[in-house]
């Protein structure tokens, strides 16, 4: 929940004294304001005040922090939106026919099987490419290192290592995605990180660029060694619009293929570095940020895999005096689903249903709503008052409340309603501008779309997207592969 | 109290007999009521009726009214039965057997029997439309057709030169009728059925107004039904800015197509529905390069350099689209997403025409040969809305800048496309296309298509985008296609045939009494024959 205390954060780090308009501290902020994420990331990363400030130290790691956690949560979405569309895309290309038929095919859709956790039918597809004639020896390296993970992931250590042992250690990409793979899989004995670096060196002297490939992996390692700054360089410098690989089966045939998993790495990489600028700024004793730096890192730990943390973090920022009481409540509902993740559905229940009974504004009813989807876990009351709000609510909250509507129909698959509801929310005097519409709202909207067919709208969506989100291409391109093979039209056009 | 029951009985029966259709109509039976009336804004008036002349939107829209297809589509995108009930495809993907619906007659003329519609009408549509002195874009769509044979009143059978993608699909053009035409051998403007169709559709034409309102009344023979709303009433609005007060002051009902001005105010008003359809669209600069002067890239080139996209779309547009780069929407499955729009540049403008040969003349405009880059730019009036007339009074002052000199010619919307696509009398022109989920520009492009009434208006010709689109027509295979469309989009963003511009956002926007409204992008009125008006809103 990264947008709930938006306003309130922007209240106190803004309250900080400047000079000049130019001050990258607020050029940030206002960046996050307008939604462009990375360029505020990329701006208050560089001009982070010295460790004798601690006060502008202490804002700007929270600031770090809020932005990071704003950004792992539009990358987890868009993750959710590339699998969906990468993997219909994909089996759509499997299903074709004729000679000129693509080999890579198995390579990736043993790839995205295996970023989604369907094992065997990730092992089955990348046997199909490694029985396959004519591929290149690098492309069976890799689907050799994705057989034995998925191998490794499915308790064969054995066949996994023996697998792993086959693939040759050059070029630089080979070593790194064996590096990736075994981090992947917790083999720290390995050494991954020594390896990529090792690697990385090679490929520099040698005067080439990283492959976009590399990178993926890269960030892979990087965020689960919490190596934040080495990170932040590689994704600065990177083009995460690059295709993975280009087959030309045949002339004027050319099918371009991407992995899905950049997507989640750099999900895991953001969460791993806000989590890291938000402990930061709470070892800082700044007592004026201690409770929005709680807050944030509470709902960090929650969101990224540590509700225990959370829950200790959330209780000290709820149980301390003061404190903005909206903030506050919000905490709740990230305790209730901290109960929900610790195996105490119950507790989650009678905390949410608590919540309801306080009267609670809508905002705090869109928050409680987007968790559940986010659980899914199914709480028809918090619908129905959902749904009693947005008629009456207006403004920010009415689009926020929409959103969550929007958002839970999604996930019920009643898609048209989705859609109705994400529609009535978005500012429609900029249709798909993500300095006026939350790119969250906008990205699962484009999800609705997609599953209702209406490809133009979802490909529209992203493609404005696209220019702050370069990563967002793997979806733009898997999207109009599916849109092409749909489609059912006359060849009709008018002028107007 | 016997008497009172009476009077109930007598009154429930009277209910009854109103609720009853009227004798001979089909009632759709879905509950909704019949009644009521829609006036739509339009932004300007048909010059046909017919779906062979016309290649408008304007007229498209009341076609859809009007005509159907022997299939067509729903709105999950399915193809479905229309006039055709159902369909054979031989395993080849050749032979398409289409067999006929048996209840379908021809919008019936005042004091005429109704004309049932058979297979004759199929037939004598598709040989209409192929025929060398019908003028008519569709024919390139529909070259991929070798014969059409009749095997009995009710069952059509086309043979396909080869099989084509999406060919089923392509089976939507609308159907006219046999005793419709003047001549039934092939179809001009100037036959009267252009003015006065016929149709099989949801809705009759009625008649057209001295102020060119079309006026349409419901089919109550409509073999799907009657459709709810009794009367569709187009009217046509010279100035769009005027359509949006028309409707937020209920003299209208419906806006196809939502100025950007009145996009918050309309969001903001309980009374209406703003309704987003993605029609695949953009605007343009189109250039004649049967001028000399236009035929040298790098001059189509440096006009694109010279012009400030971005200020244009923000300032007179609230920045509510997008800039592209080439010849498909960014919302179509062909647009090639690596080809970026040339950057606003006007030193390189002035370079590139330098290049050309250009110098600048006394008079401060740049000149080749004693030629002046003095150049006519014809917009349709139909376009003329505020943020319109500022894109054009833009353009030619940023070419000025460069020193080309443009003189802007506003032009009452048929005498504007005799100009452009009959007469070619232009330097530059202001339009936008529409396109279906198909992204075909073929009719823009190819050269074959340059002639009287064809798409390729500024005659444009290059001998690699001819071959690739033919190759893109012959294949099989989707994804060649899309690679082809995405070298086509580099190519043509290089030769520049186009100043290509943005874009827009499309809205339609409607009164709220209006119910279980669906658009479609492209042909918007597909679903019509299902909206209704709640018998208390009927006025």
């Amino acid at each position: 929940m990264p947008k709930a205390g938006f306003i309130l954060a922007m209240m106190v780090l803004l309250a900080l004294p400047s000079h000049a308009a130019k001050d990258p501290f607020k050029r940030g902020l206002q960046l996050y304001k307008k939604h462009h994420y990375e360029d505020a990331i990329q701006l208050l990363y560089k001009h982070l005040p010295s460790e004798d400030k601690s006060d502008r130290r202490g804002k700007a790691y929270l600031a770090l922090g809020m932005i990071c956690l704003a950004n792992a949560g539009l990358y987890q979405d868009l993750y959710q939106a590339s699998t969906a569309t990468n993997l219909d895309y994909l089996n759509r290309l499997l299903s074709a026919k004729g000679p000129s038929k693509s080999q890579l095919v198995n390579l990736y859709l043993g790839k995205a099987f295996l970023e989604t956790g369907r094992l065997s039918k990730a092992a089955a597809f990348f046997k199909k490419f490694l029985v396959a004639e004519n591929s290149k020896s690098r492309d069976r390296d890799l689907a050799k290192i994705g057989l034995a993970t998925a191998f490794y992931l499915q308790n064969k250590p054995a066949e996994a290592h023996a697998l792993w042992a086959q693939v040759k250690k050059t070029p630089p990409e080979l070593s790194i995605s064996l590096a990736a793979a075994y981090s992947r899989v917790g083999l720290t004995e390995k050494k991954p990180l020594a390896t990529c670096k090792t690697a990385l060196d090679l490929l520099r002297q040698s005067g080439d660029t990283p492959s976009i490939q590399i990178i993926n992996n890269l960030i892979g390692v990087y965020s689960r060694n919490g190596r934040i700054d080495a990170g932040f360089e590689l994704i600065n410098r990177a083009d995460l619009k690059a295709f993975f690989h280009e087959e030309v089966p045949a002339p004027n045939k050319v099918i371009r293929f991407y992995d899905s998993a950049l997507l989640s790495n750099l999900s895991s990489f953001y969460a791993k570095a806000a989590l890291k600028f938000l402990e930061k700024a709470y070892a800082l004793p700044d007592k004026k940020n201690k409770g929005l730096t709680q807050y944030y890192l509470g709902q960090g730990y929650g969101r990224f895999g540590n509700p225990e943390q959370s829950m200790r973090i959330m209780n000290e920022f709820i149980s301390a005096a003061g404190g903005p009481h909206r903030l506050k409540n919000r905490a709740r509902v990230r305790q209730a689903f901290n109960h929900y993740l610790l195996g105490s559905k119950e507790t989650t229940t009678s905390q949410l249903n608590a919540l309801l009974q306080s009267e609670p504004e809508s905002d705090l009813v869109a928050e409680m709503l987007l968790s559940a989807v986010r659980y899914q876990f199914d709480a028809p009351q918090i619908v129905i008052q959902a749904s009693a709000m947005a008629q009456r609510v207006q403004g920010r909250s009415f689009s926020r409340i929409n959103f969550a509507l929007g958002k839970y129909y999604l996930w019920k698959k009643n898609y048209p309603k989705a859609i109705s509801y994400m529609e009535a929310g978005r500012d429609k005097s900029h249709k798909n501008r993500v300095e006026f519409n939350d790119p969250l709202m906008l990205v699962n909207l484009a999800q609705a779309y997609y599953r209702s067919r209406q490809f133009s709208e979802a490909l529209e969506i992203f493609f404005e997207m696209n220019k702050h989100f370069a990563a967002v291409r793997q979806i733009q391109d898997a999207l109009q592969g599916v849109y092409i093979m749909e489609q059912k039209s006359a060849g009709d056009v008018k002028i107007f | 109290m016997k008497r009172l029951a009476s009077v109930f009985l007598t009154i429930f029966f009277l209910v009854l007999v109103m609720m009853l259709p009227q004798a001979g109509a089909l009632s759709k039976e879905d509950g909704s009521p019949d009644g009521g009336a829609l006036n739509y804004g339009e932004y300007g008036r048909p010059a046909t009726l017919d779906p062979i002349t016309s290649n408008d939107m304007i007229a498209l829209r009341v076609c859809e009214l009007i005509f159907n297809g022997l299939v067509g589509i729903d709105e999950k995108q399915e193809i479905v039965d229309d006039l055709a009930q159902r369909w054979d495809i031989s395993e080849d993907g050749r032979i398409y057997t289409f067999y006929l619906r048996q209840d379908v007659t021809w919008h019936a003329l005042e004091g005429q029997d109704p004309v049932p519609f058979t297979a004759d009408d199929v037939i004598m549509t598709y040989n209409v439309m192929m025929h060398p002195q019908t003028i008519t874009p569709l024919k390139v769509r529909y070259e991929f057709i070798d014969t059409v044979t009749k095997i009995d009143d009710y069952t059509v059978r086309f043979t396909l030169k080869r099989p084509i993608l999406n060919a089923l699909a392509r089976f939507s053009f609308k159907i006219i009728p046999k005793h419709g035409l003047q001549n039934s051998e092939f179809i001009t403007r100037e036959d009267p059925f252009v003015q006065h169709p016929i149709g099989t559709g949801p809705y009759m034409l009625k008649n057209i107004t001295a102020e060119r309102e079309v006026i349409l009344v419901a089919n109550e023979n409509y073999f799907k039904g009657r459709p709810h709303v009794d009367k569709f009433i187009a009217r046509p609005f010279a100035d769009q800015n005027i359509m949006g007060q028309a409707l937020m002051f209920n003299a209208i009902d419906m806006i196809v197509l939502v100025n950007h001005r009145d996009i918050p105010q309309l969001q903001g008003d309980k009374r209406f529905v703003l309704q987003p359809y993605n029609a695949l669209s953009y605007s343009f600069f189109g250039f004649n390069m049967r001028n000399p002067l236009l035929a040298d890239k790098r001059v189509r080139k440096a006009f694109t350099y010279a012009v400030n996209r971005k200020e244009m779309l923000d300032s007179f547009f609230q920045g509510q689209g997008t800039i592209i780069s080439g010849p498909f929407a960014p919302g179509s499955w062909a647009y090639n997403l690596d080809v970026a729009p040339l950057p606003y540049d006007p030193g390189k403008a002035q370079q590139l025409l330098t290049e050309a040969g250009f110098t600048r003349g006394d008079n401060g405009i740049m000149e080749k040969d004693g030629k002046p880059l003095s150049l006519t730019l014809k917009v349709p009036i139909a376009k003329e809305s505020e943020a319109v007339k500022r894109v054009i009074l833009a353009f030619r002052n940023y070419l000025s800048k460069i020193g080309v000199e443009i003189n802007a010619e506003f032009q009452e919307w048929l005498a504007w496309k005799e100009d452009i696509f009959l007469n070619h009398d232009f330097d530059i022109m202001f339009a936008s296309w529409v396109f279906d989920d198909s992204a075909d520009i073929s009719s823009l492009f190819h050269s074959a298509e340059a002639g009287p009434w064809k798409n390729n208006f500024g005659a444009f010709s290059n001998p690699d985008v001819d071959s690739l689109i033919v190759e893109s027509k012959l294949t099989l295979d989707h994804e060649k296609r899309r690679t082809i469309n995405r070298k086509l989009h580099d190519i043509i963003a290089d030769e520049n045939p186009y100043t290509f511009l943005w874009t827009l956002t499309n809205y339609a926007a409607y009164n709220k009494k209006l119910r279980r409204v669906a658009i479609h992008p492209y042909k918007f009125f597909t679903f019509a024959d299902g909206w209704f008006i709640p018998k208390s809103e009927q006025r």
